[in-house]
């Protein structure tokens, strides 16, 4: 090792013997407490992990009962089948998000995406890595895709390159778009795992699209369709909220052959809130039957066929406030800014009947910022407390229990979970 | 022996014994290495216990932690310095530290002002000793990219240190 070599090393042992850990495990536990909760309604058994056991050997033996007891006790079925019995034994566990396996397999059947060549891989690993700026660009449970900026380096403006990266420390998947500008592109999460690149919109609408599928890294390109989509099975459409195009229209991605069109709606859709569901595609809209009335429909086909379901008198009369979550069958809707003077509706029947769910502490003087739905059926909401701060929420059957109020910047694990 | 009353809390249980031990051997390395890359010990500290919350979150699913904690950390350091070199454009150095007591502080300054790669790629070959091949892999680049930054790194450090 050269001179130079050695007065870094010893400098940096120097530095690293002063580094002083903060032994801060109660705090870990607690950020994180969300993940033990136990829905009363909704119990799926936890995989009994390798690790763990291996785990267990090498803590005393008292603890080691305890693991063995708990292993003993989970079921070896990993299905998500409820065990009512087994409520009180077996805690959830938050299943995340991962998209609609049926769309993932209509894409790879339809040959739409396809892998980098060398030659792109290497110019996106280089632009990406001559020390330019990249920008996580979007992020979903199962990967962040990052692009190289155009201003942020020359090397970077002839052409788009990606990068995606699954969360889970694999490998990183480098690519090009192939024919894309740099300049305006934006970027849309589909799913968790898939994203739309589309150029800006102009009169005639979007012009060039691209589906990057972050997990394996391929990408395709996407044509636009004026047409709705007239599809009639639950799997080949997932929901594009926001696309670039007549001010924000849904739009569905066609798996099968590789278009983006416009979402059939009901005669009677409003401005409110359309949500897609993440594992059946099934995609939730705000309607007004009559005036001054919202009520919700949702599709499972991809917009062919509706069913209206009527939303609970007062939260319906309030169309301007409304908050609306679902997962599955599950949905959770309110229309108050201040919790007290309105609780928030739980549906377990996709809104045939409904319940309430009111908060058990108050968060004073505070504003509904967010609802959410978990896969597992518990709900989250968050307060804005003050510019800083916000209060979590997390319920537990009809209770809710007050986690944190804090910064929500140390929230990033509760986000990706909420979807 | 010990029996808990409340059997739903014997998972949970589970894993904050296999999680504590996971913390406790990790703890350490990760701060250090964290205070390297960024120059404060508590940002350090924010950073890699943020990237163990991240773990605790997904500790059933994850096969290896290790490795995701590790890569956490190493994105959460690369975040912190980006947020910093905006700041750095953003705002003009109002006030001059002065000129620094010793060698150990130049060497801080020098290497605070390093693009990331190349600050990572210098602590990993230097403090933690790894081949180019294996800093490549902690980084997530080619190989080829290696050499060239802690070449670039290593002039830099000797112009300032001149």
């Amino acid at each position: 090792m050269t001179d130079l070599g050695q007065q870094l090393t010893d400098h940096l042992r120097r530095r690293a013997v002063a580094a002083t850990p903060r032994y801060d495990l109660k705090g870990i536990e607690q950020a994180t407490s969300v993940v033990s909760l136990v829905d009363l309604d909704d119990h799926r058994p936890r995989r009994a992990m390798k690790r763990t056991i291996v785990g267990a050997v090498a803590v005393a033996a008292a603890a080691a009962a305890v693991i063995a007891i708990a292993v003993m006790r989970i079921p070896s079925d990993k299905s998500t089948v409820s065990t009512p019995s087994d409520h009180s034994t077996v805690p959830t566990s938050i299943r995340v998000p991962r998209g609609s396996p049926a769309f993932a397999a209509a894409i790879e059947a339809s040959g739409l995406l396809r892998s980098p060549s060398a030659d792109e891989v290497a110019q996106a690993s280089q632009d990406l890595y001559r020390e330019t700026q990249t920008e996580v660009s979007a992020t979903g449970n199962d990967a962040s895709l990052w692009t190289c900026r155009a201003e942020a380096s020359a090397a970077c403006s002839n052409r788009v390159v990606y990068l995606t990266r699954t969360r889970d420390g694999g490998d990183a998947r480098r690519g090009v778009l192939g024919g894309a500008s740099p300049v305006d592109l934006m970027l849309h999460k589909l799913d968790d795992r898939y994203f739309v690149a589309s150029e800006s919109s102009s009169a005639q609408g979007p012009s060039k699209a691209w589906l990057i599928d972050a997990v394996s890294g391929t990408a395709g390109a996407l044509s636009w369709r004026d047409e709705p989509t007239t599809m009639n099975s639950p799997t080949q459409a997932l929901l594009l909220t926001n696309a670039p195009s007549e001010a924000g229209l849904p739009r569905v991605v066609d798996a099968h052959d590789g278009t983006i069109r416009p979402l059939a709606m009901p005669d009677d859709v409003g401005a409110g809130p359309t949500i897609a569901q993440h594992d059946t595609g099934r995609i939730w809209v705000g309607t007004h039957p009559q005036r001054d009335r919202t009520d919700l429909a949702y599709s499972d086909d991809g917009g062919a066929t509706w069913t209206e379901i009527a939303l609970p008198e007062r939260v319906a009369k309030k169309e301007e406030d409304l908050l609306v979550a679902a997962y599955g069958d599950r949905v959770a809707v309110t229309s108050g800014w201040v919790p007290e003077r309105m609780p928030v509706y739980v549906s377990a029947d996709a809104g045939r009947s409904w319940t309430t769910a009111t908060p058990r502490s108050d968060p004073g003087d505070a504003n509904l910022a967010g609802l959410y739905v978990l896969a597992d059926g518990r709900l989250v909401l968050t307060w804005s407390v003050d510019a800083h701060r916000q209060a979590l929420f997390v319920s537990a059957g009809s209770h809710w229990t007050e986690l944190e109020r804090t910064d929500p910047k140390n929230w990033t694990t509760i986000e990706s979970f909420a979807g | 022996m010990v029996v808990s009353g409340d059997t739903g809390s014997v998972d949970s249980q589970v894993d904050r014994v296999a999680f504590g031990d996971f913390y406790r051997q990790e703890l350490d390395g990760q701060v250090r290495r964290a205070v390297l890359l960024l120059g404060s010990n508590d940002i350090a500290n924010d950073v890699v216990h943020d990237a163990f919350i991240a773990v605790y979150s997904r500790w059933d699913s994850l096969d290896e932690p290790g490795p995701y904690l590790h890569m956490t950390v190493l994105n959460g350091c690369r975040g912190i310095h980006r947020q910093r070199s905006r700041h750095r454009r953003l705002l003009p150095r109002l006030v001059d530290r002065g000129d620094p007591a010793s060698v150990d502080e130049y060497l801080d300054d020098v290497l605070a002002e390093l693009p990331f790669n190349q600050r990572a790629a210098v602590v990993l070959r230097f403090y933690g000793g790894l081949t180019t091949e294996e800093i490549a892999r902690e980084l997530g680049c080619a190989a080829g990219s290696v050499g060239p930054w802690i070449n670039r790194a290593l002039a830099r450090i000797r112009k300032a240190l001149r």
